[in-house]
């Protein structure tokens, strides 16, 4: 079943225009929104919510059309980024307020308060005030509350991101082990990509306003279906490089690497194109081995896990992600091969060939 | 260019002590990143060095002068802050002018100098525009660049990347390391990201509490960790570490966990775990990376069994997080077939895995 659709829904802002989006987000799923700065992934979360109507298309929650249902009928939960937790109430007042507006017994209350002080990390700043916490527990102390109401489903807008890297690590596997607990559906917002490929079943992303592309992490990651897409997955980013086809179409020549490539499939034949290639797609090949190109390395950046290698090319910087710990001078030229089967061509209009 | 040399610096805010008898050598050329959480003392020591703040004790040499009595604008330092501070109404050419133009320098040097720095920097044709025109791209080189000019003795920046979003970021670091190697200038660079300070330092000082926790080259601290914080610090995602009793048991040594969980320990890390005789309780640590599954490589691995209870796709790969009763293992998918619910054995090299006191943190054994 689907726990939240929404279809065709269009809203007009006086300078930007949402829509027209399609979505279903099916019952304990975990659904990742990702895009850049307003890109429009809020008010998504405030069309589910009911906090706007859609001027066209419609909101249909737990199968029934969302025009029909108040906020509080729609029983949502919502973190927002700017969290509003009550002032005048401890950590735990704050929690505990949604059960007891709703008239909970005191065994399930505690029971609550326990299970999300547990996951949250919590337990020693129940007791203060709002106004006696760092903003991190704030946030915390807010996502508890949301929690602990136990509703349909969670809206979480940025919930984590004033947290700190180790933190956040921290709290997305939480996060997704607690969704898993109690079955709930959650729909998950954020601009870090890293942070929604890693905790969405499945994610949206969202470009201008629409929906570019919705799959799997895996799937979106390994093939993006159009230049915004691959711009924004993956971090550091996929290189790109202008060239075009052979006539015959068997190669993709790039001029500013001096070369070309074999394609595979009958593609594109004369036509440019834009070529894309991860970071960790760029194999560094010894001598004697199979090598497409030969890049300048300028800088060296030592990760431990791994190594990142930058060679300048022209205005571009080309990013290599090599595994481990690798010995390459700055300055020293390298022998490279790209990966022919994650190679990612994209038409002049940015549409996957 | 400068040496820097801070000896024995500490630094009290009434009762508070920020910086606690903290000692670095800072060569000629180097770049340098202070790192630690917010709050450990970065900024202070940096603050000191610019002579934004007086030492509470200690001294702090430049080419082994004490410029503690010398005003801050004499001291020849060049700062970029978060906030660019650019003169966004006036040109690009302005911006880069201005801090030559305050010295009295003539005009035919001001112009070879700003026509240079722009060539580098790659803005040349962007020298004539308002400063405000700029990409956010642009805009970063800029600000570096007029700091750059004036060649200071050495170059302070502060979280300078940090407004910036993640794939700008990425860009953005090599370009400053390109930059450091061109002007050969000494940089001191403070962060609390680790992923920037091991990119971009020759070496990382680590800070925490006020206190130097650990000195070296970014490989050097990844792969040999001198303390619990560092290892735990260092490193994405962060490495397995492991409190337990370590306990004798069949002539088997094992790291007793809380929740129920044993680890065997043999090879090197037993022997570093028994190198103190004194040590009870000790904290087991292993990277991520250095777990692995499928066949037994060697019969000295370390060998458990665990349940996949999350997997997350974070970047080329997918993280997993392996349950043994109540602990749980963080390790990478290398082979790319894990499942959610799937028990499998795992396998953990001594030699890749490390032995640290619970109560003082410092590691034992090899150093």
């Amino acid at each position: 079943m689907n726990a939240i659709e929404i279809k065709n829904v269009v809203k007009t802002y006086p300078e930007f225009t949402l829509g027209p989006i399609g979505l279903e987000i099916k019952q304990g799923e975990f659904f990742g929104i990702f895009g850049p700065p307003s890109s429009g992934k809020t008010s998504i979360l405030k069309l589910i919510l009911g906090l706007i109507d859609p001027d066209e298309g419609q909101v249909i929650i737990s199968d029934q059309d969302a025009k029909e249902l108040g906020v509080a009928e729609r029983g949502m939960s919502m973190v927002f980024q700017n969290l509003a937790l009550f002032p005048h109430m401890t950590g735990r007042e704050n929690i505990i307020f949604p059960l007891k507006e709703r008239g909970a017994s005191d065994e399930e209350m505690s029971r609550q308060l326990d299970l999300v002080s547990d996951v949250l990390h919590i337990s020693h700043i129940l007791h203060k005030n709002p106004a006696q916490m760092s903003g991190g527990e704030r946030q915390r102390i807010a996502l508890g509350r949301a929690f602990a109401a136990n509703s349909r489903a969670m809206l979480l807008d940025e919930p984590i991101a004033a947290l700190d890297a180790r933190l956040r690590e921290e709290m997305r596997v939480e996060l997704k082990r607690l969704q898993r607990e109690n079955n709930q559906t959650f729909v998950y917002v954020s601009h870090d990509e890293e942070e929604v490929m890693a905790i969405s079943d499945r994610l949206a992303v969202v470009i201008d306003g629409k929906i570019a592309q919705i799959g799997a992490p895996d799937d979106v990651y390994s093939r993006p279906n159009s230049l915004s897409v691959a711009e924004v997955i993956g971090s550091p980013p996929m290189n790109f490089f202008q060239g075009q086809f052979s006539d015959d179409g068997q190669f993709f020549d790039v001029e500013s690497l001096g070369g070309r490539l074999p394609v595979a499939g009958n593609i594109g034949k004369g036509g440019k194109a834009t070529l894309g290639i991860r970071p960790e797609d760029i194999w560094l090949v010894q001598d004697g081995e199979d090598t497409d190109f030969e890049l300048s390395i300028s800088s060296v950046e030592p990760l431990g896990g791994y190594t990142i290698l930058n060679a300048h090319l022209g205005d571009q910087i080309v990013k290599i992600r090599a595994p481990g710990q690798v010995n390459v001078a700055e300055g020293s030229t390298q022998k490279v091969s790209f990966d022919q089967r994650r190679i990612h061509l994209f038409s002049d209009n940015g549409a996957r060939l | 260019m400068s040496s820097i040399q801070i000896n024995s610096v500490t630094k009290r805010f009434g009762d508070f002590t920020a910086v606690d008898d903290l000692s670095l050598d800072i060569q000629e050329g180097e770049f340098v990143a202070l790192l630690g959480p917010s709050g450990c003392g970065k900024t202070t020591t940096m603050n000191m060095i610019a002579g934004l703040e007086d030492t509470s004790e200690g001294s702090i040499l430049f080419d082994g002068q004490d410029l503690s009595k010398t005003r801050i604008q004499d001291r020849n330092i060049g700062f970029v802050f978060q906030n660019y501070a650019i003169f966004t109404h006036l040109s690009v050419y302005k911006n880069l002018s201005y801090g030559l133009e305050v010295k009295k320098i003539s005009k035919s040097e001001v112009d070879r100098r700003v026509r240079a720095m722009a060539d580098r920097m790659s803005i040349t044709h962007r020298l004539d525009q308002p400063a405000s025109s700029l990409s956010v791209n642009e805009m970063q080189k800029l600000a570096i660049g007029r700091s750059a000019i004036v060649e200071p003795r050495i170059f302070l920046l502060d979280e300078p990347l940090s407004n910036l979003d993640a794939g700008f970021r990425a860009y953005m670091r090599a370009e400053l390391k390109v930059l450091q190697h061109e002007f050969g200038q000494t940089m001191i660079y403070v962060t609390h990201d680790q992923i920037e300070a091991m990119s971009l330092a020759d070496k990382i000082a680590i800070i925490d509490q006020g206190k130097l926790m650990q000195y070296g080259s970014p490989l050097d601290i990844y792969n040999s960790p001198d303390n619990r914080f560092v290892a735990n610090f260092i490193g994405s995602p962060r490495m397995n570490l492991i409190d337990g009793e370590i306990r004798e048991e069949t002539s088997q040594l094992k790291l007793m966990v809380r929740g129920g969980a044993e680890i065997p320990l043999q090879g090197q890390v037993k022997s570093d775990f028994t190198s103190d005789g004194r040590v009870h309780s000790g904290s087991f640590g292993i990277r991520p990376q250095d777990i692995y599954f499928g066949d037994k490589r060697s019969t000295k691995d370390i060998e458990m069994h665990g349940t996949v209870e999350v997997l997350e796709r974070v970047g080329p790969k997918r993280i997993v997080h392996l349950q043994v009763l109540e602990t749980s293992f963080i390790a990478f998918d290398d082979q790319d077939q894990l499942k959610l619910g799937d028990e499998v054995p795992f396998f953990m090299p001594p030699d890749k895995s490390m032995a640290f006191d619970v109560v003082s943190g410092r590691r034992l054994g090899v150093v």
